[in-house]
């Protein structure tokens, strides 16, 4: 895992553990209505008209431009769907969604703050829900998710880096649970991973996050989301320049994860440039002590890469320059040749 | 003393060719007599789609615009981004069918079934 300096996510951190994240400031919607999937696979980059009851699909609410609104995982639940946002961009996915519907079947209800949202991450992770939900059965595909009968909890298979991306190892085993407020949780973990762990966990997973990197600046591509975005299930809202991008090879920048051996925390929002010649070359977008995820010119990593220098900020002094020769860019996109094309 | 020219209020109209058009598919469907929906819904390359349907009535809330011998029906919300369009048709090889001349259109998708506003 290169420089990373936290206990949290360094070699084998939390493999063989069990550490519970409370992630309920993200969103979470309830969606039904008989045009419901055929709504939202109208306006997002996914097939999710392939959706069959129990599984789930993540994909990508675009603008007309092709640029991100919100990375969202809908699960299929049978009656409705449940859809999970970003933190804080629920109410701009209804006010979306809200837009686009004209004589459909939908309704949208933002169930965000009477659910609960925790994220039980680690090597231990399936024997902990197993042990606290155990009328649950396996859930072996990514997103795939059951109900438990007794608690009204909703347990979903969400492995973290789940694009199993070159250079980072294998997924991290992961489930979440959205339960009612007052619904028992009854996971046995070992520690409790605080928004500083989360964020340094996410970095080192190369998992881009809104608004950092997703956002209405950038299109799904740079943010390497194509893994979900179907090129050939037909129309949806920005389909058109998100499919001239892709054919073309028009994306000039990709997200990529650095590590910081010195293990200082660089500045989000600074520029990078590049060690040999001084050129920008990127920018750094979230920070943790010694790893970082940055957006870098195609055209750099193309010639070659190299050090980078960039701004020490965070806990660190704001506004010196970081060692050239510690800043390195690492791909950790499945398709590396992507670049070339 | 000075004339107030009025302009013309914003609706929804069909020229007669894609009305005789209209009339040509219903009898071919089997609705003869049959009516025109015409809408607007979430989707498409540029954001919001065009949508015709042969219909007999029209739903509660509908505007009904009445045109050569024909009813349009339009929901509330659809009217808005459809105001002022002009609906043609384009015959022959080269022709695209019925065509939506609307003024709210700030971009179309390549192939012309979508808009935005």
């Amino acid at each position: 895992m290169g420089g990373a300096s936290n206990g949290i996510i360094s070699a084998n951190g939390l493999a063989f553990e069990t550490a519970i994240y409370d992630a309920s400031r993200r969103g979470r919607l309830r969606m039904s209505g008989e045009d419901a999937i055929d709504l939202l696979d109208r306006l997002s980059t996914n097939a999710l008209s392939e959706l069959c009851p129990g599984e789930g699909m993540a994909t990508v609410l675009t603008t007309n431009k092709g640029r991100i609104i919100d990375l969202l995982r809908v699960l299929h639940r049978g009656d409705h769907l449940l859809v999970l946002t970003s933190a804080g961009t629920q109410e701009r996915v209804i006010e979306w969604v809200d837009f686009y519907t004209f004589a459909e079947d939908v309704s949208v209800e933002d169930v965000t703050a009477r659910t609960a949202h925790r994220v039980v991450v680690g090597g231990g992770a399936a024997d902990a829900v197993r042990a606290a939900f155990p009328d649950v059965g396996d859930l072996q595909s990514p997103l795939s998710h059951a109900a438990d009968g007794e608690s009204d909890a909703v347990i979903i298979r969400a492995d973290m880096g789940e694009r199993g991306a070159g250079g980072l190892g294998a997924p991290l085993p992961a489930y979440e649970i959205i339960a009612p407020l007052d619904a028992d949780i009854p996971i046995a973990a070992s520690r409790t991973l605080s928004e500083g762990d989360m964020k340094a966990l996410r970095i080192a997973r190369g998992i881009p996050s809104h608004p950092n990197e997703l956002n209405e600046d950038r299109n799904p591509l740079e943010a390497n989301l194509k893994p979900h975005i179907n090129f050939n299930k037909g129309c949806y809202i920005g389909q058109e320049v998100v499919a001239r991008l892709n054919t073309y090879g028009r994306v000039q920048r990709f997200l990529f994860r650095l590590d910081v051996d010195g293990g200082a925390t660089l500045a989000e929002g600074a520029a990078l440039t590049s060690a040999e010649g001084g050129e920008e070359v990127g920018v750094v977008t979230s920070a943790t002590p010694g790893m970082a995820l940055a957006y870098l010119r195609k055209r750099f990593v193309e010639n070659g890469g190299g050090a980078l220098v960039g701004v020490v900020g965070g806990e660190h002094r704001g506004g010196a320059s970081a060692d050239a020769e510690d800043i390195r860019p690492q791909a950790y996109f499945e398709d590396p040749g992507a670049l070339a094309r | 003393m000075t004339t107030k020219t009025m302009p013309a209020p914003l609706t929804i109209s069909i020229d007669q060719d894609a009305a005789k058009h209209v009339q040509t598919f219903a009898e071919q469907s089997g609705m003869p007599g049959a009516n025109l929906r015409v809408a607007v819904k979430g989707g498409g390359c540029a954001g919001m789609t065009y949508v015709l349907d042969l219909v007999n009535e029209p739903r509660e809330g509908d505007k009904v615009i009445q045109e050569h011998g024909m009813e349009l029906y339009v929901d509330r919300k659809s009217y808005i981004f459809l105001a002022g369009t002009v609906l043609e048709y384009s015959g022959g090889l080269n022709g695209k069918g019925f065509v939506f001349n609307n003024p709210n259109a700030k971009t179309t998708c390549g192939c012309g079934t979508s808009f935005s506003v």
